[in-house]
């Protein structure tokens, strides 16, 4: 085990609930604790229990558990409780519960559990504790209230820091089960005789054999054991291995993987709308005469907040929205410029909050020579998934409800019905497809309550919504705008005497939890107000980390990384100031500061080595540096860019370490970072939304660019080896990249580029 | 209304000004092919027009006459689940391409299009070529993957 320096803080999407709040939440979340406890699926061994799982969807074999379906022809199904959006949960999930099984993954299909069982909650998401770190009284009782919930979601990067334990003891507690049926079968005494491999039961001495399929239906009528035993890390035969190949691969290279806005049913029809287009605003009036009549055309809904058209296509039903004439009414109508003057203003006045604090930084400045100090901002983002936004409902005939929507929880299907209907029928089956790209955008629920509130009013006909792109990009919910005030001093050794940040922000968990949740979330002290600073892992002796929250008329939401994608650029950046200030090298100035946190000093070092940091590049070219810890993960990247002397800006190449403990799937893992790096980049070049009169800006890829194959670099990701329990990996990739190429800028030019996106600054030298 | 696509003729009740994406989706059920931006920038509705790859948000159903198409289920030999992969879906699957999956039918009938007219492309005419987005930042693996499927052809072809 490598031990951390220091505690390591967990980062999950939600803060840690506030005492006052508690009373509320048990109150409202414990109503039906009786009988969650009475069908054996809550928390604990029970989740491991076959005998309650009657009723439960199965491909005609046997459900072992929750997870866990044999089927005669020794295939295996798992039912993951956890959004497949590219990063890998549906392979992470299905290579630890393989693993314990003995199973190859060949033989195993993954496909998303629609049931909503107490069993599945996201535990790492919801009490920010792995499972198994679960314990004493507050959390257990936490643990409980959100397994009611159900708080079924994905997002934080938590699926395998969750998974890792719990359904490693799935996988092993069916295979006992399998082992324990063959004992019975052949009247074995001795279960120690018997051993299992790659779905295969042998007794040896006896030369007898059987597939876990001729098995599966004894051994679901036995009681699950509590007490399996895992491998061990030298028995692994999936865990790790870079030759496994994705269970979800072969539905994506030939079109048949199904997504939110590929669902089919009887009778179905398609929606799309136009939302009102200033923030805040509402539906005055609506002239359908000329609309109504358009070929394709079934219906036209209006709401306080939106007007859908309901067609035979997509386009049919766009076409005729276009022919729509709206009036609407009311709103913000707010321009970029001021947001900006609000978070000037939450800077002169508002309250802040201290996250970090450690010895006494204002001394230490005041006594210090030289006092660097600089102010950074970056702007809103939109996440702009490929898959547009979208959702499917259908009101059926016997009175029940079937919903499809591409979410990252099927929990949140649920909130919306409870949130936007009429009447919730009381049998509804929620469906979570593939995700055509996620990033927080899919853990809202708006798309899915309108989706519902369409099908509500045409009750026996399924309707598909889809938003177009411009809808998608106008009402997104934000990464929010930030401005940064960094103020810190060196001294002659290269030290860190001083470092202060004070971050205007707006608070994403507040306003998660006001649109989400049925309980509030106190901003001021939100954790992503400054994760990515508060995070620094070099040896501060004095800092102080503060936010000031304020709340601004724009939407803000998670948006991958969350506050680490903006905090990181700040923190990271500001310390390659002082590194210069220092006259160090910005990368052995970091090591320095390091040698107390070995864990981030390994990845350093590491990537000095791999980076050719110091070794010679083409002309117009440098090198620049970050190293972030979030989600549990460690990541440095070191980028190569060059900018010519006009200010021709281009990254060539990322050289990525990754320290995410276990690397349960190597190749998933070096494609989440070359992910996380595309995305941050694509973001610090190009991204931006501005607002003027209310309404955002840019509504399309053609004013929005992203990278394509001619802009995108090449991602190199080295994976330190590791026995610690898994980080997340969906999301640390990203935060390092844009203080990293923001570096190699200044490297180069000696011009300091303090706020976002690079597209927006002068970059001609020399 | 008559459309060859995947070397079956369709018979479609639509307008001649509806794009292709649509009637492919909508009307025909075929959702290989991916609905992303509109406006013929994203690629994630990439097919085959007589072998060139366009992208089929942009292009009007009463403009495409007796011309074939080809869609991502068009692709390989065979049918359902015995298909075969054609050496760019095995190349992807080699590299382990996609994420999240959704611009990949697009990416693949893109490259599709390319190698049909260039066998072994170079880095700078893939770029040139291949200007479809993915959000998931899948395009280290993208370019591996189209110079393995280059080669493979080749070898094949020798």
């Amino acid at each position: 085990m490598i031990a951390f320096a220091k505690p390591f803080t967990v980062q999950r999407r939600l803060p840690q609930l506030k005492e006052r709040n508690m009373g509320k939440i048990t109150r409202r979340l414990f109503i039906g604790t009786g009988v969650v406890a009475a069908t054996g699926l809550a928390v604990g061994a029970g989740y491991l229990s076959s005998l309650d799982l009657k009723g439960i969807k199965t491909h005609g074999g046997t459900r072992l558990n929750a997870w866990i379906e044999i089927l005669a022809d020794n295939s295996v199904k798992i039912f993951a409780p956890r959004a497949e959006m590219g990063q890998g949960a549906h392979m992470g999930i299905a290579t630890l519960i393989a693993e314990e099984l003995d199973v190859p993954l060949s033989s195993i299909t993954v496909e998303h559990a629609s049931e909503l069982l107490p069993a599945y909650i996201n535990t790492m998401l919801a009490v920010g504790k792995r499972p198994e770190d679960v314990t004493g009284l507050v959390d257990k009782t936490m643990q409980r209230a959100f397994s009611t919930f159900p708080y079924i979601g994905t997002g934080g990067s938590t699926t395998l820091p969750d998974a890792w334990v719990p359904m490693r003891v799935a996988g092993a507690t069916a295979r006992e089960m399998i082992i324990a049926a063959a004992a019975q079968k052949w009247a074995v005494a001795n279960k120690s005789e018997i051993s299992v491999a790659d779905g295969v039961v042998t007794h040896t001495p006896s030369k007898r054999t059987a597939t876990y399929g001729e098995l599966t239906a004894v051994a679901a009528q036995l009681t699950p054991p509590t007490d399996v035993n895992l491998k061990s890390p030298d028995q692994f035969k999936l865990i790790g291995k870079t030759n496994q190949a994705r269970v979800d691969l072969p539905a994506k290279v030939n079109g048949t993987a199904i997504y939110g806005v590929d669902v089919k049913a009887p009778g179905m029809m398609i929606a799309t709308l136009v939302q009102a287009p200033r923030i805040g605003a509402t539906v005055k009036s609506v002239d359908d005469s000329a609309a109504k009549n358009m070929p394709g055309v079934t219906k036209i809904i209006k709401r306080d907040t939106y007007v859908a058209v309901v067609g035979k296509s997509y386009w049919f039903a766009k076409q005729a929205l276009d022919a729509l004439k709206i009036e609407w009414q009311g709103g913000e109508a707010v321009n970029t410029v001021d947001l900006e003057k609000g978070l000037e203003t939450a800077f002169s006045t508002g309250k802040p909050h201290e996250f970090r604090k450690a010895g006494d930084s204002s001394v230490q400045l005041t006594a210090a020579k030289l006092v660097i100090e600089a102010r950074y901002s970056v702007p809103y983002l939109a996440h702009m998934c490929m898959e547009p936004m979208n959702a499917t409902a259908w009101f059926k005939p016997d009175g029940s409800l079937e919903v499809w929507a591409p979410c990252q929880g099927s929990v949140i299907m649920k909130l919306a019905a409870d949130a936007s209907l009429k009447s919730v029928p009381k049998i509804a089956k929620y469906n979570t497809t593939y995700l055509g790209g996620g990033f927080g955008r899919r853990g809202e629920r708006d798309y899915v309550m309108q989706a519902l509130q369409i099908a509500e009013d045409m009750p026996g006909t399924p309707v598909k919504l889809i938003w177009s792109r411009e809808e998608d990009m106008a009402h997104d919910l934000y990464r929010p705008a930030a401005l940064a005030k960094m103020r810190g001093a060196v001294d002659a050794k290269g030290k860190i005497t001083a470092l202060e940040a004070d971050i205007a922000v707006q608070s994403v968990a507040q306003a998660f939890a006001k649109r989400s949740l049925p309980y509030s979330v106190d901003g001021a002290s939100d954790k992503m107000n400054v994760e990515g600073l508060d995070t620094l892992p070099y040896a501060l002796p004095n800092i102080r980390i503060a936010s000031k929250v304020t709340e601004l008329p724009v939407p803000v939401g998670n948006w991958r990384s969350v506050g680490n994608s903006q905090n990181a650029f700040f923190a990271e950046s500001f310390v390659d100031e002082l590194a210069h200030a220092a006259n160090a090298d910005p990368l052995d100035f970091r090591i320095t500061l390091l040698k107390d946190n070995p864990r981030v000093l390994a990845v350093a070092q590491k990537l000095k080595e791999i980076s050719g940091w110091g070794s010679a590049l083409p002309e117009n070219t440098a090198r620049g540096v970050a190293i972030v810890e979030s989600f549990l993960s460690i990541v440095g990247e070191v980028a190569e860019v060059s900018v010519t002397k006009e200010g021709t800006l281009k990254v060539h190449r990322v050289h990525c370490v990754v320290d995410c403990g276990v690397a349960v799937n190597p190749n998933v893992i070096a494609a989440q970072i070359q992910s996380g790096v595309h995305y941050g980049l694509s973001a610090a070049l190009y991204g931006k939304t501005t607002f003027k009169d209310g309404m955002a800006e840019q509504l399309n890829f053609d004013a929005q660019d992203v990278l394509r194959l001619a802009t995108a670099p090449e991602v190199i990701v080295h994976i330190m080896p590791s026995t610690a329990a898994p980080g997340g990996i969906g999301e640390p990739g990203t935060p390092p990249i844009a203080p990293a190429v923001a570096n190699a800028i200044f490297a180069l030019t000696k011009n300091r580029v303090r706020s976002l996106p690079l597209s927006d600054a002068k970059l001609a030298w020399g | 209304m008559q459309l060859s696509i995947n070397g079956v003729t369709q018979t479609i009740d639509a307008p001649p000004e509806m794009p292709l994406l649509w009637a492919l989706r909508d009307l025909i059920g075929l959702t290989g092919t991916k609905f992303g931006c509109g406006i013929a920038q994203c690629g994630a509705c990439t097919v085959l027009v007589d072998g060139v790859a366009q992208r089929s948000c942009s292009l009007n159903v009463g403009d495409i006459g007796t011309a074939k198409i080809t869609t991502i289920e068009g692709v390989g030999e065979g049918v359902g689940d015995g298909k075969t992969l054609t050496k760019i879906q095995q190349a992807w699957i080699d590299e382990q391409v996609p994420q999240c999956g959704y611009c990949q039918s697009g990416m693949i009938m893109a490259v599709t299009g390319l190698l049909a007219q260039n066998k072994k492309p170079s880095d700078a005419e893939i770029d040139e070529a291949i200007t479809n987005i993915c959000r998931c930042g899948t395009y280290d693996r993208i370019r591996k993957a189209i110079h393995r499927a280059a080669a493979a052809s080749a070898v094949e072809g020798a």
